[in-house]
């Protein structure tokens, strides 16, 4: 899960990274007391999204009054910020954090994040930073430092040095530069963070570095070790619809409009592959899990249908884990009591528990199509969109 | 013949007095030589009973020595993954299957590291586990769609290996044995190692190859068939259509900065003289065509 500024720049407070001071704001009046405590001549007011390249597209507003930092709050939250990054539906803005502006001369960019390729945690590093640095580092790919490290052991201070030297700082900021790396070790161990970005690193008042914007991402797998993150994950739910699926499925909205209802990641991405080589398109991408339950089912179901591009609905299942066809033909009955399902619904099962699943189906008196192969159910869905 | 497991592997459970860890016991007792292959159970704590006749011990070094068993699967909830895999490996097994999902990834960095040295073969986490049919099943995948034959199958994904071995069977193609790798990015055995078995195997005729967009292990794995491999390999690689940069699903399905594509997956496979189709459903007629 990716983390908002305002979010990691708690996190990662008690680990002697150096922000301006700055605090989040969920209203106007929010915005006007936190302007008002940081005593500042000028505030900077950012939206807080999950997407980056904010600064470009309307995200970041300079102010130099308290009043003007509540009229850009104003402004910002209920607004839809449409970036690079966010997709063409844009992100609904929810919050703004507000920060004392401070005067940058110049802007770095240090990131550490997880190789889980090579098992080892990396820290990349560059003297060039700030908004476009993906297209600059692509352009200049000899400015980026890398160094392999252990989980375990940061590098001592000679290893840390030898990395910073490519950094073009001074004595005093290249201690600091060593600080921050190894700051950055702890916090990714204690936090389980998978990545964490400081972009800009940025060296402000002659003689200081400033983290002014942080891109974090926390291991999922690992929450039952942060009962803290609860109310991260609470408040970011809005954010990402997938993420209100996160103990039962996994929900991704695409531009097509044949929803997808699958078992299992693998399969999931084959049959939207499959969709596509017969020239339809999926609404969304849906892994149930093996574990998945009736409620999870109904539930994804209902998500799924949700999204009013949905013309026709492919249920594939190869029932095993502790997912068997039956549960799946359960969640389906229950969505339908809920909100009559009125599209049509293609039932492709295989796997455990299949002719129990099928039977609890044509019982049901629902409209169902059955298929026996992937391949049948493709011909029956083509039938449909043509009709 | 076959890779990992056959009738006289003999299996510990690693979390058999949980619900899952018992639920899937059972079905695997009930499937072939199950009856015979899960003689152990461990779960701290619980040592000295007995479930449906299988002894329960506190340890997997003692369930080891009682027992006799070489092999354990683990069902432990995410928070104890890694320290069950360290304890089989400690006992020194010879193969582990981790069907846990959600096991945190700098656990299982560690647990990798703490494996350097040992010979212990780990499958795993998060997959479906490990089947030579109708003589042994260990894991959750639906045992009756199997057929015993000499096709070798692997795959990160559990359903679409479920997928493939399916279409299989439905045509009269059996399966050596289905290995299941699971779909986490620090896992134990690659593609690469299963292709290798699967290539001494003298009872494996043609490998079927399931991968997925994400790291470079399928371009690994088809360097080394291009060098190699005397058997014929059929591929297909699942997420040709997904966008790039969202996570689908499995954690090691990502695209990063270009790498990992379905496109230059299927380019690198094709040029290391593996068959390829981009047809999910057509993957059974493929091994067909290659194996008549």
């Amino acid at each position: 899960m990716f983390v908002q500024e305002y979010q990691a720049k708690r996190l990662l407070s008690r680990y002697g990274f150096s922000f301006p001071p700055g605090d989040v704001a969920f209203s106007t009046a929010e915005a006007s007391s936190v302007a008002e405590r940081i005593a500042a001549e000028a505030w900077v007011v950012k939206a807080q999204i999950l997407a980056g390249d904010r600064g470009r597209f309307g995200g970041i507003k300079m102010v130099s009054s308290v009043s003007a930092a509540v009229a850009e709050t104003q402004a910002l939250l209920g607004s839809i910020l449409v970036t690079p990054q966010t997709g063409e539906r844009g992100i609904k803005v929810d919050a703004v954090y507000i920060e004392r502006s401070v005067k940058i001369e110049r802007e770095l960019y240090l990131a550490i994040l997880l190789d889980r390729f090579q098992r080892k945690l990396v820290l990349l590093g560059s003297p060039l930073g700030g908004a476009g640095i993906e297209s600059v580092l692509a352009e200049q790919p000899d400015t980026l430092q890398r160094l392999s490290m252990s989980i375990d052991n940061a590098p001592d201070d000679d290893e840390l040095r030898r990395f910073a030297s490519g950094m073009d700082l001074n004595d005093a900021l290249l201690d600091q530069y060593v600080q921050i790396c190894r700051g950055l070790h702890q916090s990714v161990n204690e936090l389980d963070a998978l990545s964490i970005e400081l972009n800009p690193l940025a060296i402000v008042d002659g003689n200081r570095l400033a983290c002014l914007d942080v891109k974090m991402e926390i291991d999922d797998n690992a929450m039952f070790r942060h009962e803290d993150y609860a109310e991260i994950r609470a408040r970011n739910r809005f954010d990402d619809r997938k993420l209100r699926a996160q103990s039962g499925y996994n929900y991704i909205r695409l531009d097509g409009d044949i929803g997808l209802l699958v078992g299992g990641a693998g399969l999931a991405l084959a049959t939207m592959d499959l969709l596509k080589l017969h020239e339809m398109e999926p609404a969304n991408f849906l892994d149930l899990p093996p574990i998945a339950s009736r409620s999870d089912v109904a539930d994804a179901c209902q998500t799924v249908l949700e999204s009013p591009s949905v013309k026709a609905l492919f249920v594939n299942a190869v029932g095993g884990g502790l997912t068997h066809c039956d549960t799946i033909a359960e969640g389906l009955i229950t969505a339908h009591k809920k909100a009559r399902i009125t599209c049509p619904v293609v039932v492709r099962f295989a796997g455990t528990k299949r002719e129990h699943g099928l039977t609890l189906l044509r019982n049901s008196r629902m409209p169902f199509q059955f298929a026996d192969t992937m391949g049948e159910a493709i011909e029956i869905l083509l039938r449909n969109m043509r009709a | 013949m076959s890779i990992l497991i056959n009738r006289h592997t003999r299996v510990i459970t690693q979390g058999m007095t949980g619900k899952t860890g018992l639920f899937h016991t059972e079905n695997c007792r009930a499937y072939a030589n199950g009856e015979a292959a899960f003689v152990a159970g461990v779960t701290p704590g619980k040592g000295g009973q007995e479930i449906d006749g299988i002894p329960v011990f506190d340890t997997v070094a003692e369930a080891k020595q009682e027992t006799g068993a070489t092999v354990s699967v683990i069902y432990v909830p995410p928070p104890f993954a890694a320290a069950a895999i360290d304890e089989a490996v400690a006992a020194e097994l010879d193969l582990v299957i981790c069907i846990t999902e959600g096991v945190p990834v700098t656990d299982m960095i560690r647990t990798r590291r703490k494996m350097e040295s040992s010979k212990t073969i780990l499958i795993g986490p998060n997959c479906p586990g490990v089947i030579t049919p109708e003589e042994i099943k260990i894991g959750i995948m639906p045992g009756y769609i199997h057929k015993k034959g000499s096709i070798g199958v692997v795959s990160r994904s559990g359903t679409l290996t479920y997928e493939v071995v399916d279409q299989l069977t439905k045509l009269g193609i059996g399966q050596s044995t289905c290995v299941g790798i699971g779909g986490d990015p620090v896992n134990g055995t690659k593609h690469l190692d299963t292709v290798k078995w699967f290539n001494e195997d003298p009872e494996t005729e043609a490998i079927v190859l399931c991968g997925e967009i994400g790291g470079t292990d399928e371009e690994d794995c088809g360097r080394w068939i291009a060098e190699n491999s005397v058997k014929p390999v059929a591929a297909f690689i699942a997420g040709a259509t997904a966008p790039p940069g969202k996570r689908m699903g499995h954690a090691g399905a990502i695209i990063a900065g270009g790498k990992g594509t379905a496109e230059e997956k299927i380019s690198v496979l094709r040029e290391c003289g593996v068959h390829v189709t981009e047809n999910p459903a057509g993957i059974g007629e493929l091994v067909k065509s290659l194996i008549n």
